[in-house]
């Protein structure tokens, strides 16, 4: 149906070993990477004072991301800054690429947003064993061990709003670009159209942003010097 | 400061909209934990009670940190 020919939230699936792929996500997924690789090649060939192009675009970028990030972790943010400046141009572009007519966001199957979240989740505590040794599991336990049944559901829920909100707000972006493109054609169909498109591209950056703050304030907790 | 200004709105926003999906999802935790453990034990439908109130004591608790830390 319309768009690129996919069916709403129907992905083309594959199988392997066991195991079954959602390979239109796969191949979009790969483009992504292609796009953001090749784009941030073009930002860094040739390096100037006064930067244009490619090269001011990546470090508009940099520089939002990067100030948020050193605002909320504080002296420790180089140590995950690349990481969350990567995650946000990689969500970006996700979420924009669906908003051209034959591809699809990957960022609308909730493999990749629970996979990302995960990560991030993962991180976290990697990053707090590391910094912190075993004590950084103390926080499950505070402010009295009564609570530990409370933090870990609290745990769980995390990765779940992280993905489930970054998949959803895609999601309806593109099933209602679908449905748009598939009302009877009236006076003023192509101009709610256009609307829809430009209001998708604002939630695409604006869900990118959320994702990467909430990562951010995420990971801050397991930099902190002391736990709360 | 204008950009620091902007900087703590788009902080403000993401906290918002993380406190009510947070208290949803905390309760869809408990009470799926619980089922499964219910279904576990056969001791339904005691523990899916006690998931359902932890999981929206874990989603209130878990606002108030993020509204606490954020004063």
């Amino acid at each position: 149906m319309g768009h690129g020919g996919h069916e709403i939230g129907s992905h083309k699936v594959a199988h392997f070993f066991g195991f079954a792929f959602n390979m239109d996500t796969l191949y979009m997924t790969w483009m992504v990477m292609a796009i953001v690789i090749v784009l941030a090649i073009l930002a860094v060939r040739r390096l100037e004072t006064v930067p244009r192009g490619m090269q001011n675009a990546f470090e508009m970028a940099i520089e939002a991301i990067g100030g948020q990030v050193d605002a909320t972790i504080g002296p420790n943010s180089r140590k995950v800054a690349p990481l969350l400046i990567t995650l946000f141009v990689f969500l970006l572009t996700s979420n924009w690429l669906g908003l051209v007519p034959g591809f699809t966001s990957p960022t609308n199957d909730l493999n990749t947003t629970l996979g990302l979240a995960l990560m991030i989740i993962g991180f976290v505590h990697v990053l707090g064993v590391g910094h912190h040794g075993l004590s950084h599991f103390k926080h499950f336990i505070q402010p009295h061990p009564l609570f530990l049944p409370i933090n870990i559901i609290e745990e769980i829920a995390r990765p779940i709003t992280l993905s489930f909100r970054l998949f959803g707000n895609i999601m309806a972006g593109e099933i209602l670009i679908i449905l748009i493109a598939a009302l009877p054609l009236y006076y003023g169909e192509p101009l709610v159209g256009v609307l829809w498109l430009g209001f998708s591209v604002i939630v695409g950056l604006i869900q990118a942003f959320i994702f990467t703050m909430l990562s951010t304030s995420y990971l801050s907790n397991s930099l902190k010097e002391e736990h709360h | 400061m204008k950009r620091d200004d902007r900087r703590q709105l788009m902080a403000a926003f993401g906290m918002v909209g993380n406190v009510g999906i947070g208290m949803v999802a905390s309760a869809a935790v408990g009470l799926i934990g619980g089922r499964f453990i219910d279904n576990w034990l056969d001791s339904s439908p005691w523990a899916t009670v006690i998931g359902t109130l932890l999981g929206l004591i874990a989603g209130l608790w878990s606002a108030y940190k993020r509204v606490a830390s954020d004063e």
